[in-house]
């Protein structure tokens, strides 16, 4: 059977559940009332987060437009988007063992190694159909309510202010670096789907290493500095240094490349630890 | 003992202990007014460049619409940013000469031109602006340099050059040095995760800013519309 057939029977399972819809309905929910509650008082908000410049500094122009919109959203999206995906991901062996399907798979005239990269695959069009749906929902319905503007770039410590022009490019890199992130998030739980029996297990370890790990990279104790670098999410965050000038291309490539390597790793041993798995169910 | 008494005693008594401006330094201030009010309205392009440490923004095109007593305006096609005091403050003091005392503290050479310098401090209590000291061309009635000494954002030094609209007081740049305190927002406010905090040892960031603004294409008493200054 060709890889293709075998991943869309895949996609069609996701399809096919409930919880598939969760990730798109929280998204549009979210993305809405965010757009909303702008629309409504949006420049208060801008105000009270660019208060500490406001004091010494005016800032003159159009602050409130659709390309800061968006990337308010996405900062704020990034911690629960994985978490949308686990939800899915965690689902696709452990779910079959659940119900017993596991075994009848198992069975078909396909190498256990074909039907897990089939649904490895399946996964990653869904991560990359939500992502999809994020940027345009986000970036698409904030240039229709606010316009196009510079994109003024809050980081806890400074400030990067880029021209409207300069913005729709980086957009797209950084959904680009999310969808390699969130790959890393589909394969670890995917890798953990591997060892249970019931989705449970998988899904709420996986949103437990991701609330531990962005838990450990939010605070500035010298003592977890030296962890964070040994943390995928730490890599996961990369997409914000594409809106950095200069762009930071050494830190981009090297986070890159170990999300990469994170998901090559996840995968592999997913593969392993599927080939060597006893079917009991 | 008895010396530094008489010169207290005569000090108390002098006519700048009695709170009254020098008419020196009035006259200078009116020199300089009288330029600038030649100026019913202005329009000119402008370049800002800001320079601050925790900003990262390229220069920015903006035009620039004035018109007396005091509308003043800047439009930008994107994000541009102006120190918040220092533009029209000074001028606003010095309108009225009962707003302020002035006095002339000395003279300096300020890049090869022989400046008085003004003080002038404002009679108010409640004034944002404390003390401002001008040094004065007073070969050309030209401000060259200011010195504004705020309450809300400490000092802002101003330097101008001028060249073809000094006749208006008018300069072709004028270079705001600014005070900045350190920039720190909460890391739960930007969603900065993930970050580490800035290994800069203390002291060592800059304590100012600059922020550079080129003026061109000069538009002068040609009448700016009102709906210009309707935000």
């Amino acid at each position: 059977m060709k890889m293709w057939s075998i991943t869309l029977a895949e996609l069609l399972k996701i399809a096919a559940k409930p919880r598939s819809y969760i990730g798109l309905a929280a998204i549009t929910i979210i993305v809405s009332l965010i757009h909303f509650a702008m629309y409504l008082d949006g420049l208060n908000y801008i105000s009270f987060i660019t208060g500490p410049v406001q004091t010494a500094f005016s800032l003159e122009g159009r602050i409130l437009n659709g390309n800061l919109v968006c990337f308010i959203i996405l900062q704020t999206l990034i911690i629960q988007i994985p978490l949308l995906v686990a939800l899915v991901t965690g689902d696709l062996i452990s779910g079959e063992a659940a119900m017993g399907t596991i075994r009848l798979v198992a069975t078909r005239p396909l190498s256990r190694s074909t039907l897990l990269m089939a649904k490895f695959l399946a996964g990653a069009l869904y991560v990359l159909l939500l992502l999809l749906w994020l940027g345009l929902l986000s970036l698409g319905l904030g240039l229709l309510l606010f316009g196009p503007g510079d994109l003024i770039v809050l980081k806890s410590e400074e400030i990067t202010i880029l021209q409207s022009e300069d913005t729709l490019w980086r957009f797209m890199a950084a959904l680009g670096i999310a969808f390699l992130s969130l790959l890393v998030v589909a394969t670890f739980s995917l890798l953990l789907s591997c060892l249970a029996d019931n989705s449970i297990g998988p899904i709420i370890s996986t949103m437990a290493v991701i609330i531990l790990f962005t838990i450990i990279g939010t605070m500035d104790i010298p003592v977890f500095d030296k962890i964070k670098p040994f943390l995928f999410t730490t890599h996961m965050v990369v997409w914000r240094s594409m809106f950095d000038r200069p762009l930071p291309m050494n830190q981009i490539l090297s986070s890159a490349g170990i999300l990469l390597l994170h998901v090559v790793f996840f995968l592999s041993l997913s593969v392993y630890l599927f080939r060597k798995k006893d079917i009991l169910s | 003992m008895k010396p530094f008494l008489l010169l207290l005693i005569s000090l108390c008594f002098s006519p700048g202990a009695s709170a009254q401006s020098a008419p020196e330094a009035l006259q200078l201030l009116r020199e300089v007014n009288q330029r600038f009010s030649r100026v019913k309205d202005y329009q000119a392009d402008a370049l800002i460049d800001a320079r601050i440490s925790f900003l990262k923004i390229l220069p920015q095109k903006a035009r620039v619409y004035f018109k007396q007593p005091d509308k003043f305006r800047l439009k930008s096609k994107g994000i541009a940013i102006l120190p918040r005091q220092g533009f029209d403050q000074l001028f606003r003091l010095t309108a009225n000469e009962n707003d302020f005392i002035a006095f002339i503290s000395g003279t300096e050479t300020l890049e090869g031109s022989l400046t008085t310098l003004v003080n002038v401090i404002p009679r108010a209590d409640t004034s944002d602006l404390v003390l401002a000291k001008l040094w004065i061309d007073t070969n050309r009635d030209l401000i060259l340099k200011s010195q504004l000494t705020t309450r809300s954002n400490g000092t802002i030094v101003i330097d101008y050059s001028h060249g073809s609209h000094s006749e208006y007081a008018l300069p072709d740049q004028a270079v705001f040095t600014v005070e900045v305190k350190k920039f720190k927002i909460p890391k739960a406010v930007t969603a900065d995760i993930n970050s580490s905090a800035s290994v800069k040892p203390a002291g060592k960031e800059p304590k100012t800013g600059k922020i550079i603004i080129r003026f061109t294409n000069y538009s002068i008493n040609r009448g700016v519309p009102e709906e210009i200054f309707l935000k």
